[in-house]
């Protein structure tokens, strides 16, 4: 029985992330292409669908196990048309994979940035932080399982209440409440002895994307890029605000999934537009990594408009191209509805 | 407008605590700003990094953005949007590409490493990190009190002492509590069952007649918690049930479910048990 379970969490945090990041990644430039690029985007494709569906169902005050059904029919449906759309860019990926066998020179510092991360996902594990927040968020997705609600009965003492707007457009704890209503393993279990140690693998993941970007020709640069990112996170709790330390404090939270895995693939997506590198896929996604700015968090709602309306403006006047603007005002729909929805509500 | 600009200032401040990873940050920035050829790059790491920090200190966004969309305490995740560690690794893998011998490559790169330690803190010698007990990372103690006080089928209401308040609910929603988290941060709630299950010792005629009031099924408090009053707790309807991990359960005696918890736990009462009673009255 403890098999079934592992083996649907590893269905929905592995194959389903797969499978919805092949169609984007199909889209996007040759030199984007890669598996880890393909697990990022699907990530960022079942979160920002999650986002879509969910929020409805929540401002209306729909019953939780409706988001639970819905989304799973939806996502396993969109997932086996991913698949079958997309499955093209796998052998691209395995090629590029075959090309790029690491030198010999590589391979010492490769190991250590290996080590380095195979510890923390050890620490993740076996260390614990018992973090406040945690009996909100946390404890919101477990209130949702229970009473068959969302965002109704505040989660620190469980009283029936009104609609918390303020958390209710960030639909993150609500994710983790159906994935554990569809894998049938405690919330709490898998927020902290699962999700801590996959979502550290996918923001090295990122980190791994940009260092391909920033270092396209210098390979040995690039794991050096990461050996250093490694070491900055791991002494990067010089106080409680930092991202490091909310990436390893509170990985499974959405406030810190903004700054340790949004804010990271905005920068990757920032670096293909300085580069003039955005194809169809790329933009696609950019509209999507915002939607998924709004599942993390409210914060991203307000302060993503900030990066990327700065960041095309400066791209705008340096390539003299105003059209940035305007592509990047369009992908920034999301935040500006979600911001709109929540005065509307507030 | 002194006043914003003040706040901006130890919020920036607090950000990096008492480490230098803003200078090193500043620093990254400078070197790139001096020495990066790539346009990309340089629009990224140097000019957006820099409008985004001159926009934090820049008071009347700092007005506008502390009253209008982030209050001031989450104000500081606007320096979230600046990516720190992206910024040094690049800067360091990039100073580390430009010296021409392996030798030195590899001395100048142990040296940034050791720098970076030096600078920061290590994650896990933060004395809140600890080996975790169980898979849910949660206080054992707290499980295997809301083991005791879980009745299937209904949800019930209890009073925990305070390090239990934030725990209790990730494990088990179905147990209500008469107040939450919001009880240890100042000016989020003041319930008088709270005082009175903090207060040293505590008054039983206080806690329990508060817990009536509130509907509150179980009590639970640290095991030897001195307890002063009139008459002994179990005297106000609120029977000892058991003990757990140092913490005595009490159950009220007009809880629908109350005698079949009792004959449940009967056999693993400890005979010699005795309350710490103090009689004042």
């Amino acid at each position: 029985m403890m098999w079934l379970h592992l083996g649907l969490l590893a269905v929905c945090t592995w194959i389903l992330p797969f499978c919805m990041g092949l169609l984007p990644v199909r889209y996007m430039k040759d030199e984007h292409r890669s598996l880890g690029m393909i697990w990022l985007c699907g990530w960022m494709m079942m979160f920002a669908v999650f986002q879509l569906l969910a929020v409805p169902f929540i401002v209306f005050e729909a019953p939780f196990m409706l988001v639970v059904q819905s989304y799973t029919i939806v996502i396993g449906i969109l997932a086996i048309i991913f698949l079958l759309l997309g499955c093209g860019s796998i052998p691209v990926c395995l090629r590029k994979i075959r090309e790029h066998r690491p030198e010999k020179e590589q391979i010492p510092i490769m190991a250590l940035v290996l080590l380095l991360i195979g510890i923390q996902l050890f620490f993740a594990f076996y260390m614990q932080y018992l973090d406040g927040d945690d009996s909100f968020f946390v404890a919101t997705s477990l209130t949702s399982q229970h009473t068959n609600t969302m965002y109704r009965f505040t989660p620190y003492y469980g009283a029936d209440g009104e609609l918390d707007i303020r958390h209710a457009l960030s639909t993150e704890p609500i994710f983790m409440a159906w994935l554990s209503e569809v894998t049938g393993i405690h919330v709490t279990v898998i927020c902290h002895s699962y999700i801590s140690i996959l979502f550290l693998v996918l923001m090295f993941c990122i980190y791994v994307q940009a260092g391909n970007q920033l270092f396209p020709l210098q390979r040995k640069s690039k794991w050096l890029f990461l050996l250093f990112v490694n070491i900055w996170y791991l002494f990067g709790n010089v106080s409680i605000y930092t991202a490091e330390s909310f990436a390893y404090t509170r990985t499974w939270q959405g406030k810190a999934m903004f700054p340790n895995l949004m804010v990271p693939t905005l920068f990757l997506w920032l670096l293909y537009m300085a580069k003039d590198e955005m194809d169809v896929g790329e933009w696609a996604m950019l509209f999507v990594i915002v939607m998924c700015t709004a599942f993390t968090t409210s914060t991203g709602i307000f302060t993503v408009p900030i990066l990327l309306g700065l960041a095309a403006v400066l791209m705008a006047v340096e390539k003299k191209k105003v059209i940035l603007i305007f592509q990047t005002l369009a992908c920034l729909l999301p935040c500006i509805f979600f911001g709109l929805l929540y005065l509307f509500l507030k | 407008m002194g006043e914003i600009m003040k706040r901006t200032l130890t919020i920036y401040q607090n950000y990096g605590g008492d480490s230098t990873m803003t200078v090193i940050v500043a620093a990254a920035i400078l070197y790139l700003w001096v020495t990066e050829e790539k346009k990309e790059i340089r629009i990224l790491f140097v000019h957006l990094t820099a409008g985004i920090t001159a926009l934090f200190f820049f008071p009347l966004f700092a007005y506008a953005a502390m009253h209008f969309f982030l209050d001031s305490q989450v104000y500081y995740r606007l320096l979230w949007l600046v990516p720190m560690g992206m910024i040094v690794s690049y800067a360091l893998a990039r100073a580390v590409s430009k010296i021409e011998t392996r030798r030195k490559r590899i001395v100048i790169s142990g040296v940034f490493v050791l720098l970076l330690m030096q600078s920061g803190s290590l994650v896990y010698r933060n004395p809140l990190v600890t080996r975790a007990e169980n898979l849910y990372h949660l206080p054992q103690s707290v499980i295997s009190a809301a083991d005791v006080m879980h009745v299937e089928g209904r949800d019930v209401k209890a009073v925990v002492p305070g390090e239990m308040l934030q725990f209790i609910r990730q494990y088990d929603a179905s147990i209500h509590l008469a107040y939450g988290r919001d009880a240890l941060i100042d000016g989020w709630s003041n319930n008088p069952l709270y005082e009175a299950m903090e207060a040293n010792p505590v008054r039983s005629f206080a806690i329990t007649d508060y817990a009536k009031q509130q509907g509150v099924e179980y009590i639970v408090l640290r095991a030897g918690t001195p307890i002063a009053g009139g008459k002994p707790i179990g005297k106000y309807e609120f029977s000892y049930l058991t003990t757990v991990d140092n913490y005595d359960i009490y159950i009220y005696d007009r809880a629908v479910f109350a005698e079949e918890k009792k004959r449940e736990y009967a056999s693993l009462a400890d005979p010699d048990r005795e309350e710490n009673y103090i009689q004042t009255e």
